[in-house]
């Protein structure tokens, strides 16, 4: 006769087992086309390649050289990293502030709803790859196209909007700074907002409508009611917004750093040696994760679980 | 003159304290509440909600709409100065000059094949791993979990160009070592064709795959244990318990991860320019400078403007079967997101 007892840890294996089926293509994966392109992008750091004649060619151990050469070899590097860092501080805060009001706009009913939710989600569909890299930065091309009039005087009527808030003797420096760059960059925070929005509206529809009914009847104000309610509430999908958002500035095709890195490896000479990228690369890398797991520590603290 | 008062307090509603007028009030006086009242708030509120949505889905649709506005103008309208957005001269000309010269019906039938393709091919394979995460206990299923998130964080460009050098020479059994990592070695190239994007697909881990892991992980696990414990005692297997009762209910999030999936690897250029060069898409063509050659191949001037409005044309055709798709997919993208119950 068997025991209770081996027939639970049998059945717990036999799930366990299945798990492993289910994610197996995955674990092979990870394994071949994510650990293993990441193992050679080590190798290819602390090796250069030369050609060794006859078409083939051959690599050399350079040891910490590409990543001296990151820091001290050129100024871009360090110029371009300061730029994405620059772009993190400005883009994250105001696309998360931005699609956290379109939500609860979005949230509440007035007609013409649908069309409003259907064209703000639509960046999530027009801000990817090429169709990003086309319709992505009109006011660049107004700029340079000879179709755009609108476009150039929009360009322009900007231009000087910036120029106004910058002379603006009401905000400090840095609050200046903040806003004219965050509304130069609108179209770009609008873009990349797509995602966010969802993920906010999704959260707000979670809301049961009774817990502010019951609010009311206590006597809170509306601001009262956000600070109490909805923003713990919603407080779980800042974290993921915050970390979707930052690896799309810090990752996506748009980061200055990885543009400068990668741009390099059609260019001649001896600075498109891959060692030299990956060197970059990993430098990147490691301080992206780093940033992205200290923001995402600091705000899980902050957040507010129900259960 | 009290009465009209009154009236005014019931129509403001009566809960309203702010709206509370004291009643020896003159009339002129009392007209001024209107401004503190409910209903003069909401009006300003839904002026400025409306200005503030306008101006936004503006903002969205103007680099659609220039391009489509400019791509049926001719050339005279572009020199026109009072032409701005709705041209004089309308014609298809350009529309028709890019069909025939970029032979759009091939690169429409490339792009959509592998998009389709290689779209459902991750749709299913990240449905696997998804479920299998979010409904079985085993030994380092967080760390796979965390893998996902990583894999989102790495950048691509970085992963890209390594790959390049592991797949120009595939050799499964020398991975991982250091010295042969480059063409010496007699191995399958990869770089030919879509099989590096079928074997990326098909293993979860081509462009942000972690994303759709991620939302279909969080969906399967919201899902109430009783489901799947009524059919394991009618005797379905996991297997079986996957396919026919957890994923009939998660097709709306599923068809959301299709759409994704198809449009990030149509617009897509910069994989396949590592991965698969030679290929015929959509995507490589609108960032070659197509305008320009269809200028120098029918002989036209070369001063820039119909080379711009043959751009226009071809982003248009780039862009169109994405909008339509999404305006069909549209509705279950929204509901699906919704209801994944999506909690950090």
């Amino acid at each position: 006769m068997r025991k209770p007892k081996t027939y639970k840890l049998s059945l717990m294996t036999k799930r366990s087992l299945w798990g492993w089926l289910f994610v197996a293509p995955f674990v092979i994966g990870v394994i071949f086309f994510v650990i293993s392109p990441l193992f050679t992008s080590i190798v290819l750091s602390f090796n250069k390649q030369i050609d060794i004649g006859g078409g083939r060619i051959g690599i050399v151990g350079i040891g910490w050289e590409a990543y001296k050469y990151a820091f001290t070899g050129q100024a871009y590097f360090l110029q371009n990293l300061a730029s994405s860092g620059n772009n993190l501080l400005i883009r994250v805060p105001s696309v998360l502030i931005f699609s956290f009001l379109m939500a609860n706009i979005l949230n509440q009913s007035f007609r013409g709803r649908t069309v409003a939710r259907a064209i703000l989600f639509m960046p999530v569909i027009t801000s990817s790859g090429v169709a990003a890299n086309m319709l992505g930065s009109w006011l660049l091309y107004a700029t340079k196209s000879s179709v755009d009039s609108l476009g150039s005087q929009a360009f322009n009527m900007a231009g000087s909007i910036q120029q106004t808030i910058l002379n603006m003797p009401v905000f400090g420096s840095g609050v200046g700074q903040f806003v004219t760059s965050a509304f130069g960059q609108l179209n770009g925070i609008v873009m990349s907002s797509g995602v966010p929005i969802l993920i906010f509206l999704a959260g707000l529809q979670t809301i049961s409508p009774s817990i502010f009914e019951s609010s009311k009847v206590e006597g809170a104000t509306p601001w009262e009611n956000f600070w109490k309610i909805t923003f713990p509430i919603i407080s779980p999908m800042i974290l993921v917004n915050a970390i979707f958002t930052m690896i799309d500035v810090l990752c996506g095709m748009g980061s200055p750093v990885l543009n400068f890195i990668f741009g390099q490896r059609t260019a001649t000479g001896a600075a498109s040696n891959p060692a030299y990228l990956m060197a970059m690369g990993w430098i990147y890398f490691l301080l992206v994760a780093i940033v992205i797991g200290a923001v995402s520590f600091v705000i899980s603290k902050l957040v507010y679980y129900e259960n | 003159m009290a009465k009209k008062t009154v009236k005014l307090t019931n129509q403001i509603g009566a809960g309203e304290v702010d709206n509370y007028v004291p009643k020896n009030q003159s009339k002129f006086l009392s007209f001024l509440y209107y401004f503190r009242s409910k209903k003069f708030t909401s009006l300003i509120w839904s002026i400025f909600r409306m200005v503030l949505l306008l101006g936004i889905c503006f903002l969205i649709l103007y680099p659609i709409i220039i391009r489509l506005a400019s791509s049926f103008k001719s050339p005279e309208d572009v020199y026109d100065p009072t032409v701005i957005l709705i041209p004089r001269n309308f014609t298809f000309e350009i529309y028709q000059t890019m069909w025939k010269y970029v032979d759009i019906p091939k690169l429409y039938w490339n792009s959509f094949s592998s998009s389709a393709m290689l779209g459902v091919t991750q749709m299913v394979s990240c449905m696997f791993v998804a479920y299998g995460l979010a409904r079985f206990k085993f030994k380092g299923n967080g760390l796979i979990f965390l893998l996902c998130i990583v894999t989102l964080m790495i950048p691509v460009q970085m992963l890209t160009t390594a790959m390049y050098f592991r797949y120009k020479a595939f050799n499964p059994l020398v991975m991982f070592s250091f010295g042969e990592i480059l063409y010496s070695v007699p191995n399958i190239d990869l770089t030919k064709g879509w099989t590096a994007f079928a074997l990326l697909s098909a293993t979860a881990t081509a462009y942000r795959n972690g994303l759709f892991i991620f939302l279909l992980r969080q969906y399967f696990k919201n899902q109430p244990k009783e489901l799947e414990e009524a059919a394991y005692i009618d005797g379905a297997g996991p297997f079986r318990t996957f396919l026919q009762v957890m994923l009939p209910s998660a097709l709306p999030l599923l068809v959301t991860v299709f759409l994704f999936a198809f449009v990030w690897q149509y617009n897509d250029y910069y994989y396949i320019n590592i991965l698969n060069s030679t290929a015929q898409v959509m995507a490589t063509k609108v960032l070659s400078s197509a305008g320009s050659y269809v200028t120098t191949v029918l002989k036209q001037p070369e001063n820039g403007v119909l080379r711009d409005l043959y751009d226009a044309a071809l982003i248009i055709y780039h862009v169109a079967p994405l909008i339509v798709l999404y305006v069909i997919c549209q509705r279950f993208f929204v509901q699906s997101i919704e209801r994944s119950g999506m909690v950090g």
